[in-house]
């Protein structure tokens, strides 16, 4: 098969023979042709500049005799095979180191750095069973050279990348540790101030006999300062965890009226006892609702009139209002009568644990509060912002992104009433379940002043359904850490039974975590509450459970 | 060459085994042959016998590898004269036969490789 | 299992004893271009008619292999084929070279000394069908494919007459072990010759002295 077909019954095979050559010798590979004998009979231009050999030098002459030792033995070896039984040969560059000795042309030669070379060898039939052997021989030396970078390149990749991991690993394991480390601290924390706050509050309400009024006022002083702490705690958790990038909100929609509401009489008290006027004017814009999530928000309101009453002058007011600064946000702003601050002191206003200068007067503080109400309200998509005048007073305001709709948020159901009145409770036996014994002390303390209570008590989970199953208590209510089986698997026992499937179960817990309060509800406790527990907390959602006398839910599917 | 000397023939290939045997019979039809198709066969044979005076033993057999037969056979038969047969002779290989006095004979066998085997006295190469 | 054409156990013995001797002489040739031991050896062998290797043929690779093919041609035609599983043969290329590379894939180089280890071997086979038939076989470059391996036989095998002469190899290299399997696809007249000059060879010396 000629593939010189235009040129064949051209006037004679000169002038194919002369195409041929031609196109040969301007291949840009080396192309050589040995006979039967293994004698060069083909040698293009491409061989002589690679070799310095020209055709002449090498016509009718054995390679081996041409090259000496520099020929790889390969070469030979695969030539025999390929004259004698018409094999076809590949010598690939990574398993053969430059088989032909060849060198950079002329004028690019370079000492010692020779080709490498991709070299095949094939069966050339010729006329009248004449046996030739093809040999085409490849410059790989550029692809060489860019794999070789290539792994280089990969392998230093490689190396950092495992650097990069490694400190990873290490960063995350010290994040872990510190995480657990706050988690234990805070457990640690809330336990002693659970006794602190909780036996205050019942020493305050007369559970243990009348006190006189100095008897009442250092208690009070005690009460306050455990409220105190346990706010302080909280705030350092707080802002350790948005720092370690652990907190988690639930953002829902927040009608905003209602809320200012509810966050006005939250700071009633101290209001009251500071003799400072709140005024809102409600009806403005009364249809607003933001998505924000709802404690945290309400944390921050607190934080900024609580401010506004604190640093306010005598029978001074605080102003609270509500905006729309730009299309899509929602302005709550509070406004102060109070000193004011200095221009050269604003810039220190947002730092933690600093109080310009007020932790040397009386009013009380840790100084943490609008650092982590800016830190929350922009995990929130939104922002703090004030305007200060000595003498003028200041107006602190929050801005966040307003929900698309404006239907009111409906209330949470069974929502109780607060107030400062202990609620009455009907007659009805109480299972209380908790290992630690001061927590336990605590609630007997409680219950042994209120006389239509019938409290019993039990250390831990196995107990505590033996004593559901023998009481039939009204109400359950138990601590979920304890020793045995923890809270959740009690609950599912006292749910396979049928008569204390529909008891309420109300949980203690020392996590107020979302996620874990919505596995509670979810696991069919009907109230989680977490400590230090708050006495008339408690007591009103006795008083309610009783009241509303509700179905338990659904047991919950298997696998809990 | 004293008549009722012995050849053992070891190798799994029954072509191999049939091959050789064919070829040590045309250039000493005075030899006596004996055949096993691995190990511990030909050890059970060698048992039998008072003595060998030559073997060709296949080096890729399953079981107990050529090589270490060979030894076990240079062992108990150390006048006798012993050839591997492989057709991938490596440098490792050579140089522990080389130790145990133990020659090669390069697969495919033929006639003239066998003959060569048989009829020279003396040490292997 | 491949069903194997009528072959007597002799004869079937034989052709393995045969592929051993070629493919043991590839092992040397690699092993002097490494420097260092390599074991190959043919411990099972089958011809079978195409029908039964092909449906048979998808139970026996189950992962994506690395496909080094060589066509030849002659008085017979026919494919050649060294079948890798892809990983395996990954760490074949990289024991051969003895250059440890961080890159999943096989390089360019890789591959190309990977298609000569495929020319040696199947280079080495060929001439044993080639002595056995006696007659010139030429063959072309070898050529790389990743596939699955059945797909491919089922394509190349187009002819219903044709047959496959499957070889499970053995090939060690620094201590490591790895399997793979080397495919003969023959037209007729190649297997029917190949069969007659084997049966002639174990008929030769079974009847000896």
């Amino acid at each position: 098969m000629t593939p010189l077909v235009p040129l064949a019954g051209t006037a004679g095979c000169e002038a194919a023979a002369c195409v041929l050559f031609g196109a040969i010798d301007l291949a840009d590979n080396g192309i050589l042709v040995l006979d039967r004998g293994g004698l060069v009979v083909c040698w293009n231009a491409w061989m002589v500049r690679h070799t310095g050999l020209s055709a002449e030098q090498v016509a009718g002459r054995a390679l081996p005799e041409l090259f000496g030792p520099a020929l790889s033995a390969r070469v030979m070896a695969a030539v025999r095979n390929c004259l004698d039984h018409s094999r076809s040969h590949i010598l690939s560059p990574s398993l053969n180191r430059q088989p032909f000795p060849l060198t950079m042309p002329g004028e690019f030669a370079e000492r010692g750095e020779g080709i490498d070379q991709s070299v095949t060898l094939k069966p050339v039939p010729g006329v009248a069973g004449a046996r030739f052997c093809l040999i085409q021989i490849t410059d790989v030396s550029q692809a060489t050279r860019r794999e070789r970078f290539l792994r280089r390149q990969t392998t230093e990749l490689s190396r950092a990348v495992e650097d990069l991991q490694a400190a990873k690993d290490l960063a995350t394991r010290a994040n872990i540790a510190k995480s657990e480390f706050l988690t234990d601290m805070s457990h640690e924390l809330r336990s002693p101030l659970n006794a602190i706050i909780g036996f205050s509050q019942l020493l305050e309400m007369d559970q243990a006999g009348p006190l006189s009024d100095e008897q009442h006022e250092f208690v009070t002083y005690i009460h306050k300062a455990g409220d105190h702490l346990l706010k302080m705690i909280t705030d350092i958790l707080d802002l350790s965890k948005i720092e370690a990038k652990r907190l988690t909100l639930e953002i829902g929609e927040i009608e905003v009226d209602r809320f200012i509401h509810d966050a006005i009489k939250g700071v009633g008290g101290l209001s009251h006892t500071r003799g400072i006027a709140i005024e809102y004017a409600a009806g403005e814009r009364p249809d607003l609702s933001i998505r924000a999530d709802r404690t945290r928000l309400a944390q921050i309101l607190m934080n900024l009139l609580a401010n506004a009453i604190k640093y306010n002058r005598a029978n001074g007011r605080v102003t609270v209002g509500v905006a729309v600064p730009l299309p899509g946000w929602v302005r709550i702003a509070v406004a102060d009568t109070g000193p004011g601050i200095p221009l050269e002191r604003q810039g220190e206003l947002f730092q933690s644990f600093n109080r310009l200068g007020a932790e040397f007067g009386a009013i009380e503080g840790a100084g943490l509060g609008l650092a982590l109400s800016r830190k929350l309200a922009e995990l929130m998509g939104g922002a703090i912002g004030f305007r200060s005048r000595p003498g003028e007073g200041s107006t602190f305001w929050i801005d966040m992104p307003s929900a698309a709709s404006a239907a009111a948020v409906a209330d949470e159901p069974g929502e109780e009433e607060s107030g400062t009145a202990l609620p009455a409770l009907p007659p009805l036996t109480l299972l209380y379940i908790e290992d630690n014994p001061v927590d336990l002390r605590l609630v007997e303390a409680l219950f042994q002043a209120i006389a239509t209570v019938r409290l019993v008590t039990a250390r831990n989970g196995e107990e505590g359904v033996r004593l559901a199953w023998e009481q039939r208590p009204d109400i359950i209510l138990m601590d979920i850490f304890l020793p045995g089986f923890n809270g959740f698997e009690v609950l599912a026992r006292l749910r396979a039974d049928p008569q204390t499937r529909t008891t309420p179960v109300v949980a203690i817990s020392a996590s107020a975590l979302p996620a874990d309060v919505a596995r509670g509800l979810g696991a069919g406790f009907h109230k989680w509450l977490s400590k230090p527990l708050d006495i008339v907390e408690l007591l009103t959602v006795l008083a309610n459970l009783v009241k509303n006398c509700r179905p338990a839910p659904a047991p919950p599917p298997a696998g809990l | 060459m004293t008549a009722g000397e012995t050849f053992l023939i070891v190798d799994d290939a029954r072509l191999a085994r049939k091959m050789v045997r064919s070829f040590v019979a045309k250039a000493r039809p005075d030899l006596v042959i004996f055949e096993a198709a691995e190990g511990e066969e030909a050890l059970t044979v060698l048992a039998g016998l008072k003595t060998l005076h030559y073997a060709t033993i296949d080096y890729n057999m399953p079981g107990m590898n050529g090589i270490d037969l060979a030894a076990l056979v240079k062992q108990r038969c150390p006048d006798a004269r012993i050839a591997l047969l492989t057709a991938n002779v490596q440098a490792a290989l050579r140089k522990r036969a080389a130790e145990l006095g133990i020659g090669f004979i390069d697969k495919p066998i033929n006639e003239t490789k066998i003959a060569a085997f048989v009829t020279q006295a003396g040490a292997v190469s | 299992m491949i069903s194997t054409l009528d072959l007597r156990p002799e004869v079937r013995d034989a052709l393995t004893e045969i592929f051993n001797i070629g493919i043991g002489h590839a092992a040397g040739v690699l092993s002097e271009l490494v420097n260092d031991e390599i074991l190959l050896t043919v411990p099972e062998l089958g011809v079978t008619p195409r029908a039964d290797f092909v449906a048979t043929a998808g139970a026996l690779w189950t992962e994506p292999a690395s496909i080094v093919r060589q066509s030849f041609q002659g008085p017979f035609r026919g494919d050649a084929l060294l079948i890798f599983p892809a990983r395996e043969s990954l760490e074949l290329v990289r024991a051969l070279l003895a250059e440890p590379s961080p890159l999943e894939t096989m390089s360019e180089l890789e591959r190309e000394a990977l298609l000569e280890v495929g020319n040696i071997i199947l280079n080495a086979c060929l001439s044993c069908i080639a002595d056995l038939l006696e007659q010139e076989i030429t063959n072309a470059l070898p050529l790389y494919l990743e596939s699955d391996p059945a797909t491919l036989v089922k394509a190349l095998i187009t002819d219903p007459d044709w047959y496959v002469i499957f070889l499970r190899i053995d090939f060690t290299v620094k201590r490591q072990n790895m399997r793979g399997n080397i495919l003969f696809v023959l037209d007729v007249p190649a297997v029917t010759a190949f069969g007659a000059a084997v049966e002639k060879l174990v008929d030769h010396f079974e009847s000896g002295p």
